[in-house]
């Protein structure tokens, strides 16, 4: 098991854990598992265990996106399109 | 989301809606001490050998809202640990409790994750009351780590155990989530890296007992 990274870290780190991005936008848990699992939210794998990792910059610009596609009233399939 | 420590986020979970543990729930407050004493493990200030406590270190400047905490330990260094559960839980006056809540409390009231609130006869005792926001990312955060598959922190993996001790899981997961997680902290303990899981559940544990030993002595 490994220590914590601070927001100071994280925040200027390359990757990033799914729960990382929680603390980065605030956004729920569910919420990005969902996108991730839809594919509208990018990852790579790595590790023995392959665990998920995002790319932290385009993720957090992804996921911005979409809020501003949500907050225009565009429904879940729309952006899974619109994101192709 | 800020950097929040694991008492930090311990409190954040644990205080009712008025802001303080349930008069009835001694595991709460119980676990609330613990939160204290092992994240100064963690910051290396303090060691736990068997059943006896030492400093180790000084504290960081990041974590001066332990110092309550610190200076007791300090005061009777090596001291045992079931003298330090007595002091914060079987004490008539509550002083030792009430100034680490309220140390931890104006610590997140600063972040602006709480705000003050009024507790006890003619509202005389100060309470610190977590905001929705606060509480809905510290359990966010932790359904990321744990119902993800990969690497848990320790942080994460102390919290979880602190919440699940102290009873306050159910109003925040499922009962399939909270299924998982305690699937996957036995999952942890059992595995080769789980040995500090395993001695925090022991830690835990031993706080508890010592707690219930002491009630029955009081």
């Amino acid at each position: 098991m490994s220590r914590q990274r601070s927001m100071e870290v994280i925040e200027v780190a390359e990757y990033v854990t799914i729960g990382e991005l929680v603390r980065l936008t605030g956004a729920r848990y569910s919420t990005l598992k969902f996108y991730t699992e839809e594919g509208m939210l990018p990852f790579e794998q790595a590790g023995e265990n392959l665990t998920r990792r995002y790319r932290r910059e385009k993720s957090i610009a992804r996921i911005q996106h979409i809020r501003e596609l949500r907050g225009q009233g565009r429904t879940v399939p729309e952006i899974k399109e619109l994101l192709k | 989301m800020k950097d929040l420590s694991i008492i930090q986020e311990y409190t954040i979970c644990a205080v009712n809606e008025k802001g303080k543990f349930p008069a009835l729930s001694t595991e709460k407050a119980v676990c609330f001490v613990t939160a204290g004493i092992l994240e100064l493990r963690l910051e290396k200030c303090i060691s736990i050998d068997g059943k006896k406590l030492d400093i180790t270190g000084e504290l960081p400047a990041n974590r001066q809202y332990l110092k309550p905490l610190y200076n007791v330990i300090a005061q009777k260094a090596p001291v045992r640990l079931e003298r330090v559960i007595e002091a914060y839980n079987y004490c008539l006056t509550h002083k030792h409790s009430d100034q680490l809540m309220e140390s931890v409390g104006i610590s997140l009231m600063q972040l602006g994750l709480a705000k003050e609130g009024r507790t006890g006869l003619l509202g005389s005792k100060k309470s610190f009351i977590p905001t929705q926001e606060a509480v809905r990312s510290v359990v966010e955060m932790l359904r990321a780590e744990l119902l993800e598959d990969g690497e848990i922190t320790e942080e994460a993996a102390t919290l979880v155990i602190l919440l699940e001790k102290g009873k306050c899981l159910k109003p925040y997961f499922s009962q399939f989530e909270q299924k998982e997680i305690k699937k996957k902290l036995r999952e942890l303990i059992d595995s080769p890296e789980g040995k500090l899981v395993k001695d925090m559940v022991s830690y835990i544990e031993c706080l508890i007992a010592a707690s219930a030993s002491s009630a029955a002595s009081v």
